[in-house]
């Protein structure tokens, strides 16, 4: 007769209640959702390879830039004065600071 | 009060309300047991691959496209996990490990002398026979139930119970016999 259940209860692993149940109260905190850092860091390879991308995208951008000419300081009076005995030019900036 | 549709449970849980996910891991954390004993044979292996399996079933349960499929989709997961842990630990002195490995059961020992003649019984039975048999008649599990949670027609879950049923009586008859 196959129809009969067969008596399978020595299996059962809640015949221990308070071993089950702590299996129950292990399994509820290891299903908490991962903190964003731990879920960043499984998604190593992909933090990489957008990094990656990112670095080649950046890095020609900076090799090909031109580096920024400092304008002359012609602030400085002194500077000014200098420039003016040298050439005889009177430089904008005098003019505006004291040729008033 | 009924219990609520399984499938309205998963899309609660998936909507991040607690209580639907500790209600899904109440209902399901045995029937996963079963299903991972069906594979590695090892009890304390069984609850490392149930609980490993189902909690991050809940940690990815958006990734489930059809809650009202869930079992199945739960039951995939852990028997991949189970297949991983058997592979994983392949050469093992099964019996004897078990029992070292849990603690106070010393003290009841005529009911692990049986889950113990159970377990060898089972082995003459295959990974799906095993699952069949232990979520039915230990589970309590209807055939529809079984046949969505393991991908099987309800006609061939009642074939596989059956079939596997006598084999197991008669292993469970030759071990008698034999002690």
């Amino acid at each position: 007769m196959n129809d009969e259940r067969i008596d399978l209860s020595a299996l059962d692993p809640t015949w221990r209640p308070r071993r089950w149940e702590a299996l129950v109260q292990r399994t509820l905190v290891a299903a908490r959702p991962e903190p964003l850092w731990l879920a960043v860091s499984r998604r190593r390879s992909l933090v990489a390879a957008l990094a990656a991308v990112a670095l080649l995208s950046w890095l020609p951008a900076v090799l090909t830039r031109e580096s920024p000419v400092e304008p002359a300081k012609t602030t400085d009076p002194a500077l000014a004065l200098l420039e003016y005995s040298r050439s005889g030019d009177v430089l904008a900036v005098l003019e505006s600071t004291h040729g008033r | 009060m009924s219990e609520p549709e399984p499938s309205q449970v998963v899309l609660r849980a998936q909507r991040g309300d607690r209580d639907a996910v500790e209600a899904l891991v109440r209902r399901y954390l045995r029937p996963a047991y079963l299903v991972a004993l069906s594979v590695v044979r090892v009890p304390v292996d069984a609850e490392d691959v149930a609980q490993e399996a189902v909690a991050m079933a809940m940690q990815q349960l958006e990734s489930c496209r059809e809650p009202a499929r869930f079992p199945a989709w739960l039951m995939a997961n852990v028997r991949n996990r189970a297949l991983n842990k058997l592979a994983a630990t392949k050469v093992r002195a099964r019996y004897a490990d078990t029992v070292l490995r849990e603690e106070g059961v010393a003290n009841d020992s005529e009911r692990l002398l049986l889950r113990e003649a159970l377990l060898a019984a089972l082995e003459v039975l295959t990974p799906q026979q095993r699952e069949v048999v232990l979520l039915h008649d230990l589970e309590g599990w209807t055939h529809p139930e079984i046949a969505l949670a393991l991908g099987l027609s309800e006609a061939n879950s009642r074939q596989v119970l059956s079939v596997s049923r006598r084999a197991l009586r008669v292993a469970l008859q030759r071990t008698e016999e034999v002690s």
